[in-house]
């Protein structure tokens, strides 16, 4: 058992790993640049870089040992001239392909939108065809056993690579194009890549550390802590959803016995209907609905507020409601798998009576497929419901994610949507564990 | 296969089910065609335009103009629902288009090949269904951006987890059939052998699931547009329920309720469809 057990946590391992890929993916890649959503449109470059920088996320996405750099963005001359536009005397020219940018004799500055980090290694890679008879130098006015000569190719596109190491001093203005001679450089790509100290301290491995930490970062609104946000949520959260679970337990479970007993009877169909048109009817009408008539028309219970118990009673009513239809039907085909088992017509057989059937014997065998059930919607209590705590304004973690949501608070939701993950990952285990002591026969399959 | 369909036209309940879902297709069908036109007529189509004069008409037995009763801007509740019935159609069939793919080739791949390949499909959609469902929706419809497209891909890239458990169980069964076996016997190559024999064989699975899913998916958008971060600015069932919730405490209840039995019908007979084709093709899961 013991082995079965290591073997079941070590299975988590690479779900909570995909729970994190996903995450990263959907968080860190496909909603942009974090440092943009924080700072806004509007940010100068430098400040974005600074967050970058401070956060890791100038780093690659995975891996790699050089990464582009705001320094310089990759330039291919396809529809404009950057970074050179406010140069003289260069113009952009298509060639058949791709467009390229023609030097002539002259010095030309490769204008940095920043200055360099000390103590770095960065390359400068040039992709060029030279025409005619011409020289061609790059130059590094700070250290200039660092200055390179780019070879004439005579027609011929060339890619060159130039390394080059940044001690102490930088700046913005440090390399330079040089043309001597009658002919011409085309140059047709440019980029600059940063050399990262270790070829995985990447955004990835980064967010993994976040993650396992427990740091989620800061909300982009409220400036507060995710960490906080997300426990703050909790309590109200809880206060809301444990009655409406146990509501829709014990109600479902009852309803169900009900059909089980009467089965195929008048009642059991009844309950049937009645259930699947639960299903039907749209959790939000359940809430204006509940708030118009309830609420507003017959003033049993206040409408909106966190003030005291009171204030729970309509939202758990619904929220038992909205949960039952589902619930019912699925506890009714539980029971009624077990109702057509041999150890049952045994029992009736014995001339036992019903009620003894049912409570002794079926309940007690449905239990392990109610306690699946169960322990799926566990984790769903802490993240707390949706709709029911922002229509009824109970600051819980629903509310909080639908704020976050509408403000695109991307970091708070990203939190949220990591913990309830982590913890269903948990819950699971957890349950799976626990059948391995209670139930022999699962651990031998 | 015949059989099973005429049992689901003899039941009541599944022709009751089979009627309202084809009225609601060709309403659907309808507002398509009438969002169509005022698209290539570049005008504003008649359930978007302001008529100030008309707002609050109560619902009135005459046909045309306030059939149902008009909202607070004068619109005409009726055909503004039948547009709500073609965005709703609209993400159960898109997304169903996205998740059904997905789910049943991954399900087909895990299920026959095992080993690694089973493994990693496995990961996959454990890995997604350890996502708090509708939040993780949410955080994806925000994150490619408010509108159809973000619902479209949040619910299409998450529900496809349910659609592969059940194919792949269901060609883990299939697989030690005989005609499998006959089948690898005769040297069938093992894509034919999965795509041309065991797919066909557990098609009904995929009649099922969509049947399943494609009121889930109403269902969702509903939610996503009533909260404010799905449609916007065109006449959804979850934004017409968010409006007229306001205007329910000045006395106009007849959008919110009329847009609430919409909702209720389809998702209503889509359930009892569902139910009864499990009944029909899988008597085991009763």
């Amino acid at each position: 058992m013991f082995k079965y057990i290591v073997k079941r946590v070590l299975s988590t391992i690479p779900i909570i790993f995909g729970v994190i890929l996903l995450t990263f993916i959907l968080f860190d890649l496909v909603s942009g640049s974090p440092a943009q959503i924080v700072l806004g449109k509007n940010a100068n470059i430098e400040d974005l870089e600074q967050y970058d920088e401070l956060n890791g996320y100038n780093k690659p996405v995975l891996f790699g040992l050089w990464n582009s750099t705001r320094i310089l963005q990759d330039s291919s001359f396809k529809t404009s001239l950057q970074p050179f536009q406010k140069a003289d005397g260069i113009y952009l020219m298509f060639g058949s392909a791709n467009g390229y940018v023609s030097f002539s004799d002259g010095e030309y500055q490769i204008p940095m939108s920043l200055e360099f980090y000390p103590d770095e290694k960065y390359k400068l890679i040039f992709e060029y065809q030279t025409d005619g008879d011409v020289k061609v130098f790059v130059l590094n006015k700070i250290n200039e056993s660092q200055s390179l000569e780019l070879p004439a190719t005579n027609g011929k596109s060339r890619k060159v690579v130039l390394p080059f190491k940044i001690d102490e001093a930088t700046s913005k203005d440090m390399f330079s194009i040089s043309v001597k001679g009658t002919g011409t450089l085309q140059l047709g790509a440019l980029s600059l890549r940063r050399k990262i100290s270790h070829p995985f301290d990447s955004r990835f491995l980064q967010y993994v550390i976040n993650v396992l930490t427990f740091d989620f970062g800061t909300s982009v609104v409220s400036k507060q802590k995710v960490t906080d946000v997300i426990l703050e949520g909790v309590g109200p959260s809880l206060c809301l959803a444990i009655p409406i679970f146990f509501g829709t337990l014990f109600v479902s479970v009852c309803l169900a016995l009900v059909c089980a007993w009467n089965r195929n009877r008048l009642t059991d169909r009844l309950l049937v209907i009645l259930s699947t048109s639960l299903m039907s009817i749209n959790y939000i009408v359940w809430v204006v609905a509940g708030q118009y008539l309830l609420a507003y028309k017959l003033q049993l219970f206040p409408i909106w507020g966190f003030n005291s118990a009171y204030y729970f009673v309509l939202p758990v009513i619904i929220g038992i409601i909205c949960g039952l239809g589902r619930d019912i039907r699925f506890y009714r085909t539980i029971m009624l798998d077990e109702m057509y088992m041999d150890y049952v017509r045994t029992a009736r057989a014995k001339g036992l009576p019903g009620y003894k059937i049912l409570f002794k014997h079926v309940l007690r065998n449905a239990l392990v497929p109610i306690l699946t059930n169960i322990s799926i919607s566990i984790p769903f209590l802490f993240t707390g419901s949706l709709l029911l705590e922002t229509y009824f304004g109970i600051p819980g973690l629903g509310n909080a994610s639908i704020n976050a949501i509408n403000s695109a608070d991307i970091f708070v939701v990203q939190g949220i949507v990591l913990v309830g993950a982590m913890l269903y990952v948990l819950v699971n285990l957890f349950t799976d564990v626990l059948y391995t002591i209670v139930d022999p026969r699962i651990r031998l399959k | 296969m015949n059989s099973n369909i005429k049992k689901i036209f003899r039941s009541p309940v599944g022709l009751l089910s089979i009627i309202i879902i084809t009225v609601y297709t060709f309403l659907a069908i309808y507002g398509e065609c009438v969002y169509r036109y005022n698209q290539v007529k570049d005008q504003t189509p008649g359930y978007m335009q302001t008529n100030l004069d008309n707002i609050y008409q109560h619902p009135s037995y005459k046909i045309g103009n306030g059939f149902l009763g008009t909202d607070g801007l004068g619109r005409d509740v009726f055909s503004r629902i039948i547009q709500g019935t073609r965005i709703a159609f609209h993400v159960g069939v898109i997304t169903s288009l996205i998740a059904i793919p997905i789910g049943v080739l991954l399900g087909c791949l895990g299920g026959y090949y095992g080993g690694k390949t089973d493994t990693i499909v496995v990961w996959l959609y454990s890995s997604v269904s350890a996502m708090p469902g509708l939040l993780f929706i949410l955080a994806i419809s925000m994150v490619v951006g408010k509108g159809l497209l973000g619902i479209y891909v949040g619910i299409g890239f998450t529900t496809w987890v349910g659609v592969c458990r059940y194919i792949r169980a269901e060609v883990i069964k299939h697989k030690s059939r005989q005609y499998v076996k006959a089948a690898q016997a005769l040297g069938y190559s093992n894509t034919r052998i999965l795509f041309r024999h065991i797919l066909p064989n557990i098609s009904h699975i995929i009649i099922i699931v969509f049947s399943i899913r494609f009121p889930a998916a109403i269902a969702t958008e509903v939610f996503i547009s009533f909260i404010g971060i799905g449609v916007e600015n065109e006449p959804s069932w979850g934004v017409m329920i968010a409006n007229a919730r306001t205007r329910l405490w000045e006395g106009i209840w007849w959008e919110m309720t009329f847009v609430t039995i919409a909702i209720f019908l389809i998702i209503l007979a889509f359930n009892l469809l569902g139910d009864l084709l499990r009944d029909v093709f899988d008597p085991r899961l009763n």
